[in-house]
C-alpha cells in the first residue's frame, strides 16, 4: 500500500494524461519515492489484466422508433403552404374570439347585414327566464291550445312551402335533363354525319390514288416500249 | 458525416439518419452496458432504451457536450436503474466466487493452445468478477477509462463530476480491484 498522497498525479501519469510539466514533476518524484514506483508498476500490471476481458461479438441492436402523433402532426403542418397556415391561424383566432365573447356573455345580433354587439349583465337573463317561467304558469288552457294551434299552423305552412320549393326544383331539374338529352341526341347525329363524310372522303381518296397509280404505271410501260424500239 | 449533422437531419424528419447514429454508437454503448451489468440481455435492453430515449429527447440535446457523452450518460443512468432494481448477485464479495464459466469468445480458438486459452478465460473471468464486485461509481470510471478509452475530461463531463473526482475514483477503484484479485489468486 502506497502511503504517498499523490494518487491523482500517479493516475494521470499512468494513463499518459499528465501535462508535460506535471509528467516531469512526477518523474522527479518517482526518483525519490519507492512507494510510488512500486504502485505505478503494480497498477500497470493490473491494467494488462484488465485487457484480458474483451468482448468479441457485439450484437446488432434493433431500435424500432415509433413516431409520436404530435411529431407527425407538426411535420404535416410544416409541409403545408404558408397561406394555409395563415388561414388556419386566422380561423383559430376567430374561433377563440367568438368563444371568449360567448363565455363573457356578449350578445351578437346579425340581422339584415347589421351586426350589433352588446354585453348583457349576468343576472338579467336568469331573471328573465324566471319571469317567463312564472308567467307561463299563469296561462289558461285555452291560451295554451291557441298557442299550440298557431305553432302547428306555422309548421304546416313551413312544410307546404318546402314542398312547393322542392316541386319547383324537381321541375327545373327535369327541364334541364330534357334539354341535356336533346343536346346529346343532336351531338350523336352530328357525329354520325361526320363519320359518313369521313368514309366518303376516304373512298374518294382511295379511288383517286388508284387511278393515279394506274396512270403512272401505264406511262412507265409506254416509256419502256419506246426505249426498246429505240 | 458528423454526429451533429446526423442529428440535424434526424430533427428534420430523416429517421434513417438516426439509424446511422445507432450503428455508429451501438458497439461502445453495448460494451459499457455489458460490462456494467454482466448480462447480455440486460445490455441489449439498456442499449435499446438508450437509443429510444435519445431519439425522443433529441430536441433537448443542445450540443454543449458531445453526442457520445450524452449517450453514455443516458446508458449509465439506465444501468444504474437496473442495478438498483436487482441489487442482489452483482455485488457479492469476490472471495466467495470461483472462476467458473467462460465469459469471452476468442476469434480463432483453433489457433490457440488449449491450456493457454483456458488460463486466459480464467483470468478474464476473474477480472470480470472483480470489476462487478466494485461499487458502481468506481466501476463505471474504470470501464470508461480502460475499455472506452475516454479522457478524464470526457468522463467528468459524462458523470458531471470534477476531473479530480474522476482521478480519485479511478485510483481507489484500481486499488480495490488489485486487492480483490490478489485475494482470489492467493485462495486459488
Amino acid at each position: 500500500m502506497n502511503n504517498c498522497d499523490r494518487g491523482e498525479d500517479l493516475v494521470a501519469y499512468l494513463y499518459k494524461e499528465a501535462s508535460p510539466q506535471g509528467a516531469r514533476d512526477f518523474e522527479e518524484h518517482l526518483k525519490a519515492c519507492q512507494g510510488c514506483r512500486e504502485e505505478l508498476e503494480s497498477l500497470g500490471n493490473l491494467r494488462r489484466s484488465l485487457k484480458e476481458w474483451q468482448i468479441e461479438a457485439v450484437p446488432r441492436i434493433e431500435v424500432s422508433i415509433q413516431r409520436q402523433p404530435v411529431e407527425i402532426l407538426k411535420e404535416l403542418i410544416s409541409s403545408l403552404p404558408a397561406w394555409i397556415k395563415v388561414g388556419g391561424l386566422a380561423a383559430a383566432s376567430a374561433i377563440v374570439v367568438f368563444l371568449s365573447l360567448a363565455l363573457s356573455g356578449t350578445r351578437i345580433d346579425w340581422r339584415e347585414g347589421n351586426v350589433k354587439l352588446g354585453i348583457s349583465e349576468r343576472g338579467e337573463p336568469r331573471e328573465a327566464r324566471i319571469l317567463d317561467a312564472s308567467s307561463s304558469l299563469q296561462l289558461t288552457r285555452a291560451e295554451i291550445d291557441t298557442m299550440i294551434a298557431e305553432r302547428v299552423k306555422a309548421v304546416q305552412m313551413e312544410q307546404a312551402h318546402s314542398v312547393e320549393e322542392m316541386k319547383s326544383q324537381v321541375t327545373s331539374l327535369s327541364q334541364q335533363l330534357a334539354r341535356t338529352t336533346e343536346a346529346q341526341a343532336k351531338l350523336v347525329q352530328s357525329l354520325d354525319t361526320v363519320r359518313k363524310e369521313q368514309r366518303i372522303l376516304m373512298a374518294r381518296s382511295q379511288s383517286t390514288l388508284g387511278e393515279w397509280l394506274f396512270a403512272s404505271n401505264g406511262a412507265s410501260d409506254q416509256d419502256e416500249g419506246n426505249d426498246r424500239k429505240n | 458525416m458528423s454526429d451533429d449533422q446526423l442529428i440535424e437531419r434526424t430533427l428534420a424528419g430523416e429517421t434513417e439518419a438516426f439509424g446511422v447514429l445507432v450503428r455508429r454508437w451501438e458497439s461502445p454503448i453495448y460494451g459499457l452496458s455489458f460490462r456494467m451489468l454482466g448480462r447480455d440481455e440486460d445490455a441489449r435492453d439498456v442499449c435499446q432504451e438508450t437509443f429510444i430515449s435519445a431519439y425522443r429527447n433529441l430536441k433537448k440535446f443542445r450540443g454543449d457536450s458531445k453526442f457520445s457523452s450524452w449517450l453514455y450518460r443516458i446508458a449509465l443512468n439506465a444501468c444504474h436503474s437496473r442495478l438498483r432494481r436487482a441489487e442482489t448477485g452483482l455485488t457479492q464479495p469476490l472471495e466467495n466466487l470461483t472462476p467458473e464459466g467462460v465469459a469471452v469468445e476468442y476469434s480463432d480458438p483453433a489457433a490457440e493452445d488449449v491450456s493457454e486459452k483456458l488460463q486466459r478465460d480464467q483470468r478474464a473471468t476473474l477480472v470480470r468478477r472483480a470489476l462487478q464486485a466494485l461499487p458502481p461509481e468506481m466501476r463505471q470510471v474504470i470501464l470508461m477509462k480502460e475499455y472506452e478509452d475516454l479522457t478524464f475530461n470526457e468522463i467528468a463531463e459524462i458523470l458531471e463530476i470534477p476531473v479530480s473526482t474522476v482521478k480519485s475514483r479511478l485510483y481507489t477503484g484500481l486499488q480495490q480491484m488489485r486487492a480483490r484479485l490478489a485475494n482470489v489468486r492467493d485462495a486459488l
